[in-house]
């Protein structure tokens, strides 16, 4: 039976040298997936999930059991992001940030897709070009909760909000979404 | 309803570069060793000079005690210890007096020094001078 994250943190501190590297087996690949979306450059996601592991290795005996590794590292991973981004001034940060939430923010999105977007959606590439095009957080919040499966509650966690502000973000991102996806005419490749 | 998780699904993967995970522990275990140096570089001065703070405070103990009476008390006590009770409270005052008390305070600080020292440069002397 395989040991769960906190089990494995445990392990190491008690001497288990060999727990961490398990910890880094089990999670680079998300980790890494993470941010090579969110920075949109595979080198610098490399170096920035190196980054994250040596943070979370210096900061481990600030982890306490009752966290989650996954969101944890998430968080240093969404920091470690940021701050190339906003060193690299290249960072759209949603015009959300300071607004006020309605409660029609919160409630799930279950407007069917236009067959003619949903035709669209079926590429890949298509689908990463839009995300390309979206707010850094919007992407981030659409990547964490349909990528790497995390719920709203684990989001709030990893980028320190509130539970209602992470399913406000949600709803108008996927809004952000559509629309890019509606507005676009032509070959995917003209995606902007 | 729309599932953008199964859209969302059809996302190339993104995996992570050959030797990545390699990388990363070379890197982590890299900067174990850094920790493990700096602590055995920090532990040995404290360890040579709790050694000799030991010795010194012994040493001195050793000369207070030859010039003390408290040989004699112990002797008084052994030999009339029916007296010894009755006074018991004049008595232990005058042991604690008879005592090198900042020779002791010296040895029992030297002590949890070199016991602390000793125990963190073992926990770290052997990751520190690894090469693996």
């Amino acid at each position: 039976m395989s040991l769960t994250d906190s089990e494995l943190v445990l392990s190491y501190r008690e001497g288990d040298d060999q727990a961490f590297e398990s910890l880094i087996a089990r999670h680079t690949d998300a980790i890494f997936a993470y941010l090579a979306r969110l920075t949109g450059d595979r080198e610098v996601a490399a170096d920035l999930t190196q980054e994250t592991f040596v943070k979370a290795w210096k900061n481990l005996a600030r982890f306490r059991e009752s966290e989650n590794f996954k969101t944890w590292a998430f968080t240093i991973a969404r920091n470690s992001a940021y701050d190339w981004l906003r060193k690299k001034k290249s960072v759209v940060f949603s015009a959300l940030d300071g607004e006020e939430f309605s409660f029609a923010d919160t409630i799930a999105d279950t407007e069917p897709l236009a067959d003619e977007v949903r035709i669209r959606f079926e590429d890949a590439h298509f689908l990463e070009k839009l995300l390309t095009g979206l707010p850094a957080d919007s992407r981030e919040i659409l990547l964490l909760h349909y990528v790497d499966e995390m719920t709203f509650d684990e989001i709030g966690r990893v980028r320190g909000e509130p539970l209602n502000t992470v399913k406000s973000r949600h709803r108008r991102a996927l809004i952000a979404l559509r629309e890019q996806a509606a507005g676009t005419k032509g070959s995917p490749n003209d995606v902007q | 309803m729309t599932d953008f998780r199964q859209i969302f699904h059809k996302l190339r993967p993104l995996i992570a570069p050959m030797g990545l995970k390699a990388a990363i522990v070379a890197r982590i275990r890299f900067e174990e060793r850094r920790v493990a140096r700096r602590a055995v570089f920090i532990t040995t001065p404290i360890l040579a000079l709790s050694f000799a703070g030991l010795a010194w405070g012994v040493t001195s103990a050793a000369t207070s005690l030859a010039h003390s009476s408290l040989g004699q008390y112990l002797s008084l006590a052994v030999s009339d210890p029916m007296s010894v009770a009755a006074l018991w409270q004049s008595f232990s005052l005058t042991i604690i007096e008879s005592l090198p008390i900042f020779a002791l305070t010296i040895i029992i600080g030297a002590l949890v020094a070199l016991l602390a020292s000793a125990f963190v440069a073992a926990h770290n002397v052997k990751r520190a001078f690894s090469f693996a």
